[in-house]
């Protein structure tokens, strides 16, 4: 398997959009090992030019939905690898993209490389297995709210700000003096903010409960309280602390979700890391923040011009 | 279950800081706070889609 750096050094080689011709190279080979559609759906969310890119360019937004539109134009078999590289973003995103998928798919495995956090993992529930290495991670679904402020937009956890809510009203309540601590935060809450926090949380465990009931866990005699379990760990706010809170293949594995150890076959870690350096020097030589995009070398790339 | 009435709840908690602040207190809170943002240099980018088909 060529390393991370030899395959940087082969598109440093290659030059003029080289990473393009390269990552498609390996993703082709991938596809040719497993005998599967295989798309991927990568975000330059690690890359070190985040802090200066909007969170909305790299997170999963209905506009992937497109890429997948696109990525699908051409395949033809019933099985599909996904790649999955990504913090995640919006829960309604990641139910329509499952749905997209499903209605072309019975046999679906999500391939996480690295991580795939949030809405990401959302999204991997939904497949019939995950398969994961040693390092990789999924992540909390607990849902994020993003709301504009002054200072542009900002994302919080939905529990965060109901908890906060109630914070305010129980300091406000026993010491007034707390009020201007208070109300810039309060008063940026429009009318129904707080009830579309409520029912987002509710909604991002029912979608994983019911995809993990209808797919990953369809064999299981006990499928249903299972998945609920599952689906009300990883929304757990309060157990994991953090958004971003990693959670291996063993923790996975405990709590009864199927996944796979990448480890377990050479030759498939070899291809799978492969597309993933690729996918990742993508992002580091070019603009492109977030790209869907099949075997065949067909999809949608966002790209972002920094003034 | 009735549903929890989060509007009413945070329209009461709006309505006690004003009290609590004093409306004109508020407003000048509001104006520095929106000045010093009108100060923050905000970020710029252009945003294109490609489509391989």
């Amino acid at each position: 398997m060529p390393t991370k750096d030899e395959i940087f050094n082969e598109i440093i080689k290659e030059k003029a959009a080289a990473q393009d011709t390269i990552r498609r190279k390996y993703l082709s080979e991938l596809s040719q090992l497993t005998g599967r559609d295989t798309i991927i759906l990568s975000s330059a969310f690690s890359s070190r030019k985040l802090p200066n890119l909007p969170s909305f360019s790299v997170s999963v937004t209905n506009e992937d939905i497109h890429g997948f539109m696109s990525a699908f134009n051409g395949l033809n078999g019933d099985k599909l690898d996904l790649i999955l590289h990504s913090p995640g973003g919006s829960p309604e995103a990641a139910k329509q993209i499952v749905k997209y998928i499903r209605k072309k798919y019975d046999d679906v495995r999500a391939i996480i490389p690295q991580n795939a956090m949030s809405a990401a993992t959302m999204i991997a529930c939904s497949c019939d297995t995950i398969l994961m290495g040693k390092h990789s991670a999924i992540g909390p679904i607990d849902p994020q709210i993003t709301y504009p402020t002054e200072s542009g937009h900002f994302t919080a956890p939905a529990q965060s700000i109901l908890d906060e809510f109630e914070q305010a009203k129980e300091e406000i309540k026993t010491d007034p003096a707390t009020a201007p601590i208070w109300v810039r935060r309060i008063d940026k809450y429009p009318i129904g903010f707080l009830k579309i926090c409520d029912n987002t949380i509710i909604l991002s465990k029912e979608i994983v409960a019911n995809w993990l009931t209808t797919w990953m866990l369809k064999e299981d005699p006990e499928k249903e309280k299972l998945s609920k379990e599952i689906a009300d760990w990883l929304g757990d706010t309060n157990e994991h602390k953090t958004h971003g809170r990693p959670l291996d293949i063993n923790e996975a594995r405990a709590k009864g979700m199927i996944v796979e150890a990448l480890e377990d076959d050479n030759e498939l870690q070899d291809k799978v890391l492969s597309v993933f350096h690729a996918a990742i020097a993508t992002h580091n030589f070019s603009e492109c923040t977030k790209f869907v995009e099949n075997h065949n070398g067909k999809g949608s790339y966002t790209i972002i011009k920094q003034g | 279950m009735k549903d929890r009435d989060y509007d009413r709840e945070l329209k009461e908690l709006k309505t006690d800081i004003k009290n609590i602040i004093g409306e004109g207190e508020l407003n000048r809170m509001n104006e520095i706070v929106n000045l010093s943002f009108q100060l923050d240099e905000k970020p710029k980018y252009e945003i294109s889609n490609k489509i391989v088909k």
